[in-house]
Parts: structure tokens; sequence; C-alpha cells
């Protein structure tokens, strides 16, 4: 039974819930923020101090600087497709060995999943000169595969598709097989269905990870054109083009393409992670 | 728990599994062998050779470059730096992403929002996150300093320049990355927290457990599997900082915030020294396996071994 106190104390309790809420959002955001104001900010109160916090006579030189001069644009295209390149790649080569391992007998099974597996623990960082070597060797250096190719299997990836892969019910399979389907077809059509959460799991953390890059782009590629994102902010605030409002301006708009996606898919991607990545 | 089972008996055999098989293993096998297996060979093959500016391999030298780079105190103060940044940053992060995940937890209108702004750090990956400090930090015109000098602790006509400072370098760098990976952490443990059944807190409450009781006795047991994967996965990110560094610090002052990734790329690609490099390669790599291996210990839940 609910009465007009517990009413009232759960209203109270509501306003306080939106006071903490609101307090950390504001913490959250002030760097954002900030930069906001200080990319609208007009060359004349560049030196303003204290930091307005409100922009007076906001013009947008900043952004339209970081636009023309500063490729930002160019930079989130190729950065988005490298991503993506990644991610379909790790996905589909997760997904071909993780149903051999799981689902097909063949000599050698155990220890080729070792194998894979095991490149799973060793940093990028680590083996990043060799690779920087055979990059050279191939006569790779300032192109699109240099920044793909590398990153197309993952050991981890792997990983983690076998253990969701042997949680799919075999008599599904055995069912499917009987009516005719072979290993791709079981694969498109039962396997990568039932466990979509996991896969959708290794995508995010796949393309998140190819977004944030900043060591081996800026190691293998020079020419402006082929630039992402990370090497994009790089060149921005080494002061190519001199000024805080263009740095503002391009930070805020290169963090926009993930904060769009954030947006679209927050839902699935909390309800991918639960599903995906912890619980079996 | 296999990984596999022996138990592939529901598949039906059938001639040819064999060459699916291979065909199914080797794009991801040729992967790992040539982008992980091969390089990470051919890097550790560099320490025991000359290596000119050029990259060329000279003679074998054995130990040489081995011992001489393990005597170098510039190679301790790396591990110094990288260790205090990981303390830093992985607790931190972890901590507050729960607290936000906790503060975000039961529904309220318009609580889509905060979750989005909660997560939006996470569109300020890598070095997206230090420019956008660079300007906070500027030493004159920087909102830190004018937050500092607010609470009284720099003087009316002080400037502060943080990220030259010999003590607070590293940690204006680590607060950038806490900042910039709560995002993540608030996503990770919010995904964790909607995996714990209502029903156990219902009947906590019947039993008159209070909010920390619940949250210690029944949410982190429940969630600990998350906790496990996000310590890993924070602990070897920060293990592996290279782009705030680059945009904030570039490893000054003196070596203060020159982590291991920073030192390894310094020493391969701006000093030409490849064999240096190599030994910082197997360096960082050793300490990501004792890392590995000590985290595993801690956070492996009993009867859950992933032998295939």
């Amino acid at each position: 039974m609910t009465t007009r106190s517990d009413h009232r104390r759960r209203r109270v309790g509501n306003a306080a819930r939106y006071v903490v809420l609101g307090g950390l959002a504001m913490i959250m955001l002030a760097p954002v923020y900030l930069n906001a104001v200080n990319a609208v900010l007009p060359i004349k109160y560049r030196f303003a101090y204290p930091p307005p916090l409100i922009p007076h006579e906001p013009q947008l030189d900043g952004f339209r600087i970081a636009i023309t001069q500063g490729s930002v644009l160019r930079y989130m295209v190729n950065s988005f497709v490298v991503s993506s390149l990644i991610t379909v790649g790790q996905v589909v080569t997760s997904c071909l060995a993780a149903y051999a391992f799981t689902f097909l007998r063949f000599p050698g099974r155990k220890t080729l999943f070792w194998v894979i597996v095991a490149s799973a623990v060793v940093p990028f960082e680590a083996v990043i000169l060799g690779n920087y070597r055979t990059i050279v060797w191939l006569h790779w250096l300032d192109s699109y595969p240099a920044l793909t190719v590398p990153f197309l299997a993952s050991g981890a990836g792997v990983f983690l598709l076998t253990r969701a892969f042997r949680l799919v019910p075999r008599e599904l399979i055995g069912a499917a097989q009987i009516d005719g389907c072979g290993h791709t077809a079981v694969l498109r059509n039962v396997v990568m269905p039932v466990a979509r959460p996991t896969i959708a799991a290794l995508a995010v953390l796949s393309f998140l990870g190819a977004w944030s890059q900043y060591l081996w782009p800026k190691l293998v590629i020079n020419e402006t054109s082929r630039r992402t994102v990370q090497m994009g902010i790089a060149q921005l605030s080494n002061g190519e083009l001199n000024s805080f409002s263009v740095l503002s301006a391009g930070a805020i708009l290169l963090s926009l393409p993930l904060l769009i996606i954030l947006i679209m898919f927050q839902r699935q991607l909390v309800r991918g992670l639960t599903a995906g990545l912890v619980d079996r | 728990m296999s990984v596999a089972g022996d138990d592939v008996s529901l598949i039906v055999p059938r001639r040819g599994d064999r060459l699916v098989a291979a065909v199914f293993v080797l794009p991801a096998l040729v992967g790992v062998t040539v982008f992980v297996l091969f390089p990470f060979v051919s890097s550790t093959r560099l320490a025991f050779f000359r290596v000119d500016r050029f990259g060329h391999i000279g003679r074998y030298v054995g130990w040489a470059n081995v011992t001489r780079v393990l005597r170098l105190p510039e190679l301790r103060t790396s591990l110094a730096a990288t260790a205090k940044f990981v303390l830093l940053v992985t607790p931190a992060s972890l901590v507050l992403g729960l607290a936000l995940a906790v503060a975000a937890y039961r529904p309220l209108r318009g609580i889509a929002l905060f979750r989005v702004v909660f997560s939006s750090t996470i569109a300020t990956a890598g070095a997206l996150s230090a420019a956008l400090f660079v300007v906070l930090l500027a030493p004159t015109t920087g909102a830190v300093r004018y937050a500092l000098q607010s609470i009284g602790l720099l003087g009316p006509n002080e400037t502060i320049n943080l990220l030259s400072d010999n003590r607070w370098a590293i940690v204006a760098v680590a607060t950038v990355t806490v900042w910039s990976g709560l995002g993540l952490s608030f996503i990770l443990f919010s995904a964790a927290l909607q995996g714990v059944p209502e029903v156990l807190y219902e009947s906590a409450a019947l039993d008159g457990c209070n909010g920390w009781t619940m949250f210690r006795y029944i949410t982190v047991p429940m969630i600990r599997p998350m906790i496990g994967f996000a310590t890993i996965a924070f602990t070897l990110n920060a293990v592996l900082i290279f782009g705030q560094i680059d945009l904030l610090t570039k490893g000054g002052p003196g070596h203060r915030t020159d982590v291991l990734a920073y030192a390894l790329y310094h020493a391969s690609f701006r000093d030409g020294d490849q064999a240096k490099g190599a030994v910082y390669s197997v360096v960082l790599l050793v300490v990501c396996l004792l890392l590995g291996v000590i985290q595993m210990r801690f956070l492996r839940r009993r009867h859950d071994d992933d032998s295939l």
C-alpha cells in the first residue's frame, strides 16, 4: 500500500538523485564544454583570463579552419574505413577459426588453438619493431594495407568466440546438418545467430581498439590524405595551424563519430556486453 | 569446462571436414603468425646483433646489447613511471566507473540522457582526450590554473605548467587517461549490473539488508567476472599508454613520464637504436605476461579452467 508520505519520500529521493547525477554529468562534461567555448572564441580573446564560461561574440573560424586546412573530415573517413575493415576482418577470421576449433575434428587442433590464443597475450607494442620492418620490406609504408592487414586476425577474438560457440546446443547443429546444411551454412545460419551477443561485443571492442590506435599509424603513415583521427589530432596539437581554438574545434569534431555511434547503439551495446563478454 | 569438449558426436562427421577445418583455421593462423609470432622472433633477434641507424643488421654480438640496456638507469626510470601510471589509472578508472554505473542503475525519468553523458568520454578515445586537456592545462590561460587559484593552492599571479612539473606531470597525464576511460568503465559495469537478477536484491531487502550490504554481498560477487575483465583491460591499456604521453609530455620532464612504450618508440624510431628497442620490446612483453599471470591468479573463479 502506498501512502502519501511514501510518494513524498520517493519524490525527495528522486530529486536527490537528479542532483547527484547532474553534478556527476557536469564534472564529466566540463572538459568538453570548456573546449567548446574555447573553440568559438574570437582570436582577440585568446589570452582572456579567467577562461570564459560563456562565449562572447562566438564565431566559427576554429571549426572552419579545422575542416578546411586541418582536413578533419578526411581523417574521420579514413579512421572509419580502417576501423570497419579491421572489425569485419577480426569477426570473420575469428568466427571461422572458432567454428573449426569447436565443431570439427582435425589433427593438430589443440596445438593450433593454443598457438593462436597465445598470440593474444603479446601486446602489439612489443612486436611493433618487427612489424615495422615487415611493412618496410613489403614496401607498404604510407598505404591502407599497412593500417589494416596486421590486425585482421585476433587471438583474443578466437578465444572469446570459441568460448561462446561451445555453448551452442549441438542438437541445433545436428538438425541443420540433417536438413542438408554444410559447415558454412551451419556457421552462418545457426552458430552465428546464437552467439550474436558475443560477436557484437567482439566487434565493439575491435572497432574501439582500431579507432584508438596511435603509435602504429604514426609510424607507417606520413601522407596527410591517409592519416587517421588520432594522427590528425596530434597534427593539430603540434600547432601546425597554431591556434587553441582550432585545436579545441578539431578535438570536438574528431570525437563526434564515436559519440554518434554511441548514441545510436547505446542500448544494444550494453545488452551485447552483458550477454557476450563475461556471462555464459 | 573444456573449450571444444571432446563431444563432437552430434556433428555428423563428413568426408572433407579436414579440408574445411584447414580453410577455416588458415586466415586466423596466417594473421597471427605473420603479424605476432614472426615479428616477435624477428624483433627479439635484433637484440643480439649490431643494428645500424637504418635498421640493417650487422654482426652477432651475443648478450652485449641486452646487458648494456638492462644496466641503463633510464630503463629503471621507465619501469617506475609505468608502474606509477598503472597504479594511478587502473584503480581510479574501475572505482569511478563502477560508482557511475551504480548511480545510473535504477530507472528514473531521463536516465537515458545521463547514461549517454556518462558513456560519452569513450568518444575521446586515445589522444583526443589529451588534446582536450592541452587547452585546460595551458599555464597562463588554462581552466586548471584558475581552479587551483580559486581554491587557494596557487597565488593570484602564479602560473602553473603541470606537464613540465617533476612531481605532477604523470598525475596530470593519469588524470586525463582516467577521465577518457570512464566512459568504457561505465559501460562495462552498467552491462554487468544489468546481469544481476533483481530477485536477489528483493529478497535481501526483505531480510533487512541495507544498500551497502547488498552492494558488498550481492553486487560485487555477481559482477566479479566483469571486474576481472575490466581490471585486465584497463591495466594493459595503462601499461601500453602512448598517445596521451606523446601529445602532453613527450616523456618529460626529465624522463618522469617516459613510460615503457614511449621509451621503446624513442629508442627504435627516434634514436635509431633498434637493438635497444628490441630489448625494451622483450621487457614490455615480460611485464605484460607477469601482470597477466598475477591477475589470473587473483581473479580466477574456481572450477573455471579454459583448457581445450
